[in-house]
């Protein structure tokens, strides 16, 4: 469901992601970590067609992101960090836009709104402007609004920040629906609970390079420790590390 | 949810569809934001609809009053037509150019920078579609000070005309066919530059605006310094006003809305629907050729600009800017030195940030640039052939420059300042300075700048003129107050009308608050400007006075006294009630 031949990135003469190749099938929950500046978001950008790679291939349910952007957009949601709602709209009308942007029909449309209204209890807010939401309502109309259309892939980056407890699980578990239902997960995190509780792969990025991925048993053999995530993590990390940065931060 | 089949039924919104959706989002969003704005701040919605009345009427008579001038100027010099041809060409002609580089620079920032672009790139939106939504607020929001500007000048037109009624029905039409033209190329050349320079397209777009600006100075120059033989006579009218004929070239736009709209107010009404034709159609293909080529490069372009940031080396001329930006700021600290820390703090931070935003900061130094060009210049006028008169009203134009500009400079720069805290304005709430300080370190920071640039240009101005020692005093005067006045009006109402979510200054400047700004500003600056000119006018009629016409001769410097006064007055109100206004706006804001 989504490609990635051999991937690069260039910021001027920085290269943020450098030669990415990665395939993740229909079905799938891939998480996709890294440190801070890692090459993630850059990644995900290129994902959504936001960003073109400098160099390599991305192809998202068949179709060139580059060529066919278009059309594969039509089966992408991405949820981002920061997520952009109209303020001057209501979470219902916001919603109408979204129904009306995929093209959804009518009548199937607004009885999904009205579902996803009840699912991620939007009833009390969902006729208020949108300047008025706090950040978890925000985030809880983003990803309403990204299911809407009941997207082949989800893109969601940092998705818990901000929600609280209960509205975490209501993510999660949508999340774990979407891919029970054949849909494919891509997200990015720092919460590696989160990871270990949903991933089915995960992969590790660092420095613009792809240093792990696979189950988290097979992350645990290449990083030659039975530990948590967290531990694998900071060790396939550190090993990536010059010499002299790993002799520093050593404690 | 799980009854629903999977995946929905859904197919990919074809582009008109597209075009509908964005429309209805615009309409929803306007009204949504006008019914808010009515519910909540009724108060303001009022003022603004009432100040902007007083500016629409205010304008309309200065309209009427010139073209009145005119008409009584024909009995003398049969020539009233021809000038006010002229007029309009060259009304039109400048108004383009502005409009060009205003929905440019608009579009740079709304196509490329803000987040609801991120957003909608993301959908299955068209790149045109896209494209055509954002041109449409930049036309919107760069079109309407254009329409109550242009409004007032055509109807005193049709008026002073006795024009028919279909010309009052085609005018309007008229201005908003004349926006699409400029707005097309303005925003295709923000696509084809961004496109291809997307690292240092600020500095292309910088060059390009000073080219175009250095060049109007230069033949503004020019036109006077040819024309200096023949004295202010008719003869030199006639001159200057035939240099002033390429502007009239058929090929132009403003040519065709000048003859359109004379057309239809002498009731040639078959010229007027051709021009209006004209202006439609060359309109409508400049806008279809700008989002034919958006669908091409629009993507390409976003990638480029969100490409180029963070590499890893700094040029020599990158490490050269920051040494002199360093120095710049440990400069302006030791200047602040009369200040307490946390206000030079305070200070310091808004000029740290105004200097890092290149697009505002390249404005601010083509403006500077363009206005000491042509201070500068004065030096070449033949100052022998002009009497102590007509120099020292040349002065008085050279402060009626200064505070025109400066009103510009103000409401583009300083009017944004209080929105620009945006999201973090909570954190000036925490600050350990009162409320007070606070406005007043903005009306310091501001003024600080307006009168260092303002008393340098007038300074070189009136020396260079050679004008006598009270003249000078009452233009550096009037320009003192000048500078302050404007600063503390920006300041002051930029706190009352403050827009905390918007990001963009430029939206900031051209949107609603800041137009009724930039036009409070422009009464002020000519309200000072005809101050300053009472007491010139008084001084030489002083000194036409025989020393033993005592009645006449106190009269005479009564009156003068009376309009320094006025002057004074003038500007201390000037400052005082907006920071007044403003802090009483601010005191009630909750954090």
């Amino acid at each position: 469901m989504i490609e990635l031949l051999d991937v690069s990135k260039l910021y001027g003469d920085k290269l943020a992601v450098d030669g990415l190749t990665l395939t993740i099938s229909r079905g799938e929950l891939f998480a996709f970590l890294g440190p801070n500046g890692a090459g993630k978001t850059t990644t995900i950008k290129m994902l959504c067609g936001l960003l073109f790679p400098s160099r390599g291939t991305i192809r998202i349910g068949g179709y060139d992101v580059q060529k066919q952007g278009d059309l594969a957009r039509q089966i992408i949601s991405y949820v981002p960090d920061q997520p952009f709602l109209y303020e001057k709209l209501t979470g219902r009308e916001f919603l109408e836009f979204i129904r009306e942007m995929y093209g959804m029909d009518p009548v199937q449309g607004r009885k999904r709104i009205d579902e996803l209204i009840d699912v991620f209890e939007l009833d009390s807010f969902v006729d208020d402007l949108t300047e008025s939401y706090s950040h978890g309502m925000k985030q809880r109309t983003v990803f309403a609004a990204a299911l809407l259309h009941q997207p082949e892939v989800l893109i969601v980056d940092e998705p818990m920040v901000g929600l609280d407890p209960k509205s975490q699980r209501l993510v999660k578990n949508l999340m774990r629906q979407e891919v029970a239902r054949g849909g494919t997960v891509f997200m990015s995190t720092h919460l590696l609970g989160d990871v270990e509780e949903l991933a089915t792969r995960i992969g590790i990025v660092h420095r613009g390079r792809l240093i792990g991925c696979g189950t988290l048993d097979t992350l645990r053999k290449q990083a030659a420790h039975d530990g948590s995530l967290e531990d694998v993590f900071l060790r396939l990390t550190a090993e990536e590390e010059p010499a002299e940065l790993t002799a520093k931060g050593a404690p | 949810m799980n009854e629903l089949a999977w995946p929905l039924q859904r197919c990919s919104p074809d582009g008109s569809r597209q075009m509908a959706l964005f429309r209805r989002l615009q309409k929803t969003l306007l009204k949504n934001g006008t019914r808010q704005a009515f519910r909540k701040s009724r108060l303001r919605v009022g003022l603004i609809v009432v100040l902007s009345l007083l500016i629409w009427g205010g304008l309309y008579g200065l309209f009427r009053e010139g073209f009145v001038f005119l008409r009584n100027l024909e009995t003398t010099v049969p020539i009233s037509f021809y000038i006010i041809e002229l007029l309009f060409g060259m009304f039109f002609l400048v108004l383009t150019g502005l409009l060009i580089f205003s929905v440019g620079i608009f579009l740079h920032e709304s196509l490329f920078r803000a987040p609801e672009t991120r957003f909608l790139l993301s959908t299955p939106a068209r790149a045109d579609q896209i494209f055509g939504y954002k041109f449409r607020e930049a036309v919107f929001f760069s079109g309407w000070a254009f329409l109550l500007l242009g409004s007032p000048l055509l109807i005193a037109y049709g008026i002073e005309m006795r024009a028919d009624w279909p010309y009052y029905v085609l005018f309007l039409p008229f201005l908003v066919g004349f926006l699409i033209l400029p707005a097309a190329v303005g925003a295709l050349g923000c696509l084809l530059i961004v496109d291809l320079f997307p690292r240092h397209r600020r500095l292309v777009l910088g060059l390009m605006v000073l080219t175009v600006l250095v060049l109007a100075v230069v033949w503004i120059v020019y036109l006077f310094y040819d024309a200096r033989s023949e004295g202010l006579s008719e003869a030199w009218l006639r001159k200057l006003l035939n240099h002033l004929r390429p502007s009239q070239w058929w090929g132009l736009p403003s040519r065709w809305m000048t003859v359109g709209l004379m057309s239809a107010a002498h009731s040639r009404f078959d010229d007027a629907l051709f021009y209006l034709a004209l202006v439609w159609s060359n309109g409508l293909f400049a806008y279809l050729l700008a989002a034919w080529t958006s669908v091409r490069i629009y993507r390409r372009a976003y990638n480029g600009v969100n490409s180029t940031a963070g590499s890893r080396s700094a040029s020599v001329t990158d490490r050269l800017l920051m040494a002199l930006a360093t120095g710049f700021d440990r400069l302006a600290a030791l200047l602040l030195f009369w200040t307490d820390s946390p206000t030079r703090l305070f200070i310091l931070k808004d000029l740290r940030t105004f200097r890092r935003d290149s697009a505002q900061m390249a404005q601010v130094l083509i403006l500077g640039g363009i206005l000491f060009l042509y201070f500068i210049n004065i030096r070449w006028l033949p100052h022998g052939q002009y009497a102590d008169y007509e120099r020292t009203l040349i002065g008085l134009m050279n402060v009626a420059v200064i505070g025109l500009m400066m009103a510009t400079y103000t409401s583009r720069f300083v009017f944004p300042l209080m929105s620009l805290e945006g999201r973090n304005f909570w954190i000036l709430g925490l600050l350990p300075i009162s409320r007070e300080r606070l406005l007043l370190s903005k009306f310091a920071y501001a003024a600080a700048v307006t009168v260092t640039i303002g008393l340098g240009l007038a300074t070189i101005s009136e020396l260079m003129l050679r004008l006598a020692w009270p003249i000078v005093a009452v233009h550096l005067l009037a320009v003192l107050i000048l500078s302050l006045g404007l600063s503390a009006i920006s300041v002051g109402l930029g706190t009352y009308l403050v827009n905390l979510r918007e990001t963009n200054p430029s939206k900031i400047a051209t949107g609603f608050g800041g137009t009724i700004n930039l036009l409070v500003s422009l009464v002020f600056a000519l309200a000072v400007i005809v101050l300053a000119g009472i007491p010139t006018l008084l001084y030489f009629a002083d000194r036409a006075l025989s020393d033993q016409d005592v009645t006449a001769l106190t009269r005479v410097r009564w009156l003068l006294a009376s309009s320094v006064s006025a002057l004074i007055a003038v500007g201390v109100a000037a400052v005082i009630m907006p920071l007044r206004i403003g802090l009483r706006a601010f005191r009630r804001m909750e954090f």
